[in-house]
């Protein structure tokens, strides 16, 4: 009885002890986590991980681990890449390849829920921690605290997911989890437990992180900068946090009714009790749509801060750009229905979703025109950010006719489900978001650490990548006119796998291209000392992020800038304001108000992990303790009185000062 | 340098497929770029109008992105350097305008074709009555019955060449599947408790796929299904073959099949019960109760 309430459902057998493959992953994982626990003891740096990571609430810090989670991530999101090319590739007629069925199906799910839930959200979310406030000129998020909470739940649902991989299961349905084959009667598993409850942790840690940069951006913004004096990238985190707001709700509300069917006996999806499955579809997807516009219109935005730097030129177009965000916002929301033209809806209903769909292109393409002559009379700088940014040019103009291509409902009843639709989504999330973050990390590397990448690694980890792109997804779109499908494991008719060789040799490119970024950055760290960013503008920037030191100091801003323009960095300088005038002793510092750090967020993350876990394999105890737990130390939290301090006024001096030494000593050499 | 290389990528890739494409030449292709039928052929069509209204816009991007990259560059030093340059309303009204223009042409296709080639419509320019098909997606099997002959078959579809089938589509004890024969026409969801309708008209002999393309659990990669396109006569010769299966679609064989199984060989019955679809469809349009109507079946893996 009490190993019921304590276990649930959970006995040693939900570990698969015979799985060579799972297995070795676990050792490999363990083995990981026990090396970085080894040395932290070694180094005794259990406090510093504590005090300065763990509890800081600073968002450059929150970014920072951000960044890790997604990289974390995405190395085993890549690694179920490895699998199912190498299974497609072999796995023709007779052959049925080296993964069952059960297997090949978690592992495709569960590469779309890591990609872009934890692989896609963290890198936006770490670049947004790492330059939105500084680009609009303040100290910190609006909610320190919550933004700390938000990383928190966001690590949490991700390790739910993890732990999938070695207890239990993970979900066999793909990555939208469709009922009825997500409800019981199909699935009576924990797959699509672990699929709800590492969701609805992670959807809980963007939801508030979305709220957080809109209170941010409404109320934070340097005295000066009114709408249209925000850098792009503002824009576009704005337009895209708005969606954040509007669309998680959504999700959380339609896995909870899931949650509820599969847990409480309930139909709200079951399609024989009186529940519709249409409901769950159109619902996932009333938040999927918008999803990958969140995703893309932060990319949107990096693309228009790098071409407008390297190529040493204002951005072209910035109202239009502003409204083009704008419109494609709003039109996210009244074009989910393309996702199922199949469904069987009537031919007005299609055409209706189908033409919204197009009229999308049309700002989309608008922004791109004003890109491309963002260049035409500039001078550019053939850096590794703006490598991806031409990159992105062929790559998402094909992947977005592809897209438009497929608003038409009876071309899309030829390509729906085929693999010409994962070659498309593939060309927009990768060629468009993807291209757009390494950008953006490599942009903005230096304002977090102190330093630039390794400039030719870098190059060639590009080139890699791009080949590499695309062998791996144009022979898909052959195959996928040719009447091949998404999700298969096994295929009768060998006339497929050549392309599938091909493929799965594009995807090896790729890996190539990823351990040459990981090589980078190891490069990087070695020779830090020699691309020390030390004037805090490495590429010549335009916005305020660039007129700090790098990496910037706790407080950000010495003094809070004031702005009458747009880019007012380009144009301080080229007014030449502040140069050649600074003088040590007439620099006047004030007492800087900021936040203290707390461990309030991790330890109620660590409690939501728990029990959603708990709700995973239906253990009462776990789950009364977790729950409890978040709301004694969300109360215990707010009796906490003491939660701010003041950096004296003579620190900030001596930061500042340091800063201005290193750079005086650059000018002179 | 790198434009250099990013040209070069884009020239390898496309000879890679261009390879693959003349290896796999045209008799073998198997979908939408080889269609069989009036829908798949008109959708293969529009496929290509779409591309090409979409690459008087596309082909531009590319080539500027191009030029513009490499013309500009920092170390060509040219004169013409406008750092501040960054509006023009000629410009931006250009290619505001231009697209509205491309996507107002395509949204009248789009309307026209979507209601012309409405699976649920009969096809246009084929008026004569239909020959009714019912499509029973079972788990990872198709039963496809001839209700005005009383035959049925598993995984294996012939049809009469320019006749126009009116496919009547529904699920039994699998989750939403999707019905597709790709060089025939538009695929359709399958769903418990609906009847989905599809018309669809073949004009050239021969034996082509058929398939589902919803993952729908384990046996998913294998539900595929033969179709076999006849001449009249060899359609009513198989007919009266069929009628002689010693195989009968009883209650109890209709249950055997509910059981999940994976890449079933083609079955033929004769006899079938009256009005079994619509029974399959009102089992669960008009379950009581909260278990799955199928539950009690012992399910056996």
């Amino acid at each position: 009885m009490l190993a019921q309430l304590l276990f649930g459902k959970l006995t040693l057998d939900a570990i698969p002890f015979h799985s060579p493959i799972i297995m070795g992953a676990f050792v490999f994982m363990v083995l990981i986590v026990i090396a970085v626990l080894f040395f932290i003891t070694v180094y005794g740096k259990w406090a510093y991980i504590w005090n300065e990571w763990v509890s800081s609430v600073d968002h450059k810090k929150i970014g920072i681990m951000y960044l890790i989670l997604s990289f974390v991530m995405f190395l085993r999101g890549i690694s179920d890449v490895v699998l199912m090319r190498s299974q497609q590739a072999i796995a023709a007629g007779e052959n049925l390849g080296y993964l069952p069925p059960e297997h090949y199906d978690q592992i495709f799910t569960a590469h779309g829920v890591i990609m872009i839930f934890f692989v896609a959200m963290p890198l936006m979310f770490a670049l947004l921690n790492i330059a939105l406030p500084l680009q609009i000129g303040a100290r910190d998020v609006a909610y320190p605290y919550l933004n700390s909470l938000s990383f928190w739940l966001t690590f949490a649902g991700a390790m739910l997911c993890n732990a999938s991989l070695v207890i239990g299961d993970f979900a066999a349905t793909g990555w939208l989890s469709y009922p009825p084959l997500s409800e019981l009667y199909y699935s009576p598993g924990v797959g699509v437990d672990y699929y709800i409850w590492s969701l609805q942790v992670a959807g809980v840690g963007t939801l508030l992180a979305g709220i957080n940069f809109i209170a941010t951006i409404f109320r934070m913004r340097a005295p000066g900068m009114s709408w249209m004096k925000m850098p792009v990238f503002v824009w576009s985190a704005l337009c895209a946090m708005i969606l954040v707001a509007l669309a998680f709700p959504v999700l959380t509300v339609t896995l909870a009714l899931l949650a509820l069917d599969r847990m409480m006996g309930m139909h709200f999806f079951t399609d024989f009790a009186g529940g519709n499955v249409m409901l769950y579809i159109n619902l996932i997807w009333i938040w999927g749509h918008p999803e990958v516009y969140i995703l893309i219109l932060p990319a949107f935005g990096i693309f228009s801060e790098v071409v407008a730097t390297f190529s040493q030129k204002k951005l072209f177009g910035y109202t239009t750009m502003v409204w083009a965000i704008a419109i494609i916002t709003f039109l996210s929301f009244v074009v989910w229905l393309h996702h199922f033209f199949t469904m069987g809806a009537g031919a007005d209903v299609n055409s209706f979703f189908g033409i919204a769909t197009m009229v999308i292109a049309i700002p989309t393409g608008v922004k791109v025109f004003n890109w491309l002559f963002t260049m035409y009379k500039g001078r550019i700088i053939l850096a590794t950010p703006m490598l991806w940014v031409i990159a992105f040019f062929t790559t998402f103009a094909i992947g977005g006719m592809t897209g438009v291509m497929m608003a038409v409902p009876p071309v899309d009843f030829q390509v729906h489900n085929s693999l010409f639709l994962v070659a498309h989504f593939h060309n927009v999330i990768i060629g468009g978001v993807l291209f757009g973050y390494f950008a953006g990390f490599i942009y903005w590397f230096p304002k977090a650490f102190g330093f630039r990448l390794h400039e030719k690694s870098g190059m060639w980890a590009f080139a890699f990548w791009v080949i590499g792109f695309y062998v791996a997804f144009m022979p898909l779109y052959v195959i996928g006119l040719d009447g091949f499908m998404r999700r298969n494991s096994h295929y009768a008719n060998t006339l497929y796998q050549p392309y599938l060789i091909v493929a799965a040799l594009g995807a090896a490119l790729i890996l190539i291209g990823i351990i040459l970024q990981i090589l980078q950055l190891f490069l990087s760290f070695k020779y830090r000392a020699f691309l020390r960013d030390h004037t805090g503008d490495p590429w010549n920037g335009r916005t305020l992020e660039w007129s700090i030191a790098s990496p910037a100091p706790l407080y950000n801003f010495a003094v809070i800038p004031s702005v009458n323009s747009l880019d007012q960095l380009w144009v301080n300088k080229q007014l030449q304001i502040g140069e050649g005038k600074i003088h040590p002793n007439r620099l006047h510092y004030e007492a800087i108000h900021m936040p203290k750090n707390t461990p309030a967020g991790c330890i109620i993350a660590i409690f939501a992990g728990i029990t959603g876990f708990a709700l995973v394999w239906h253990m009462l105890i776990p789950g009364i303790v977790g729950l409890l737990g978040i709301i004694a130390t969300v109360i215990a939290k707010s009796f906490i009185t003491d939660t701010d301090y003041y950096i004296d006024a003579e620190t900030v001096r001596r930061t500042e000062l340091a800063h201005l030494k290193e750079l005086a000593q650059c000018t002179v050499k | 340098m790198i434009a250099r290389m990013r040209k070069n990528s884009v020239t390898i890739a496309a000879s890679c497929l261009a390879i693959l494409l003349l290896t796999g030449c045209s008799t073998h292709l198997l979908g939408l770029l080889n269609p069989k039928g009036i829908v798949a052929f008109e959708e293969r069509k529009l496929f290509f109008n779409t591309l090409a209204l979409m690459l008087i816009v596309v082909l531009p991007v590319i080539i500027m992105s191009f030029t513009f990259v490499y013309h500009y560059q920092a170390s060509h030093r040219t004169k013409d350097y406008k750092p501040n340059w960054s509006h023009s309303f000629f410009l931006e009204s250009l290619w505001w305008g231009i697209p509205c223009v491309i996507i107002v042409v395509l949204a009248l296709l789009t309307w026209k074709k979507t209601h012309e080639y409405d699976p649920f419509n009969k096809v246009t320019g084929y008026n004569q009555s239909s020959m009714v098909i019912q499509v029973i997606a079972l788990p990872w099997k198709w039963l496809f019955i001839y209700p005005e002959h009383h035959i049925a078959t598993i995984n294996y579809l012939v049809i009469p060449i320019d006749q126009q089938i009116e496919y009547w589509i529904t699920t039994d004890n699998v989750p939403m599947s999707a019905f597709f024969i790709p060089q025939l026409g538009s695929q359709i969801y399958t769903m418990t408790g609906m009847r989905s309708r599809l018309h669809l008209v073949a004009t050239q002999i021969g034996v082509y796929d058929g398939m589902n393309t919803q993952f729908n659990g384990n046996g998913f990669s294998d539900m595929h299904f033969a179709v076999n396109v006849v001449t009249p006569e060899k359609m009513q010769q198989w007919l009266n073959e069929t009628k002689k299966s010693p195989l009968h679609l009883t209650d109890q064989a209709y249950n055997e099949l509910l059981h999940p199984t994976i890449n079933d060989k083609p079955k033929f019955f004769s006899g079938i019960p009256n009005n079994l679809f619509e029974n399959v469809v009102n089992t669960y349009m008009n379950s009581t109760g909260t278990a799955h109507p199928r539950s009690n079946l012992p399910r056996k893996e």
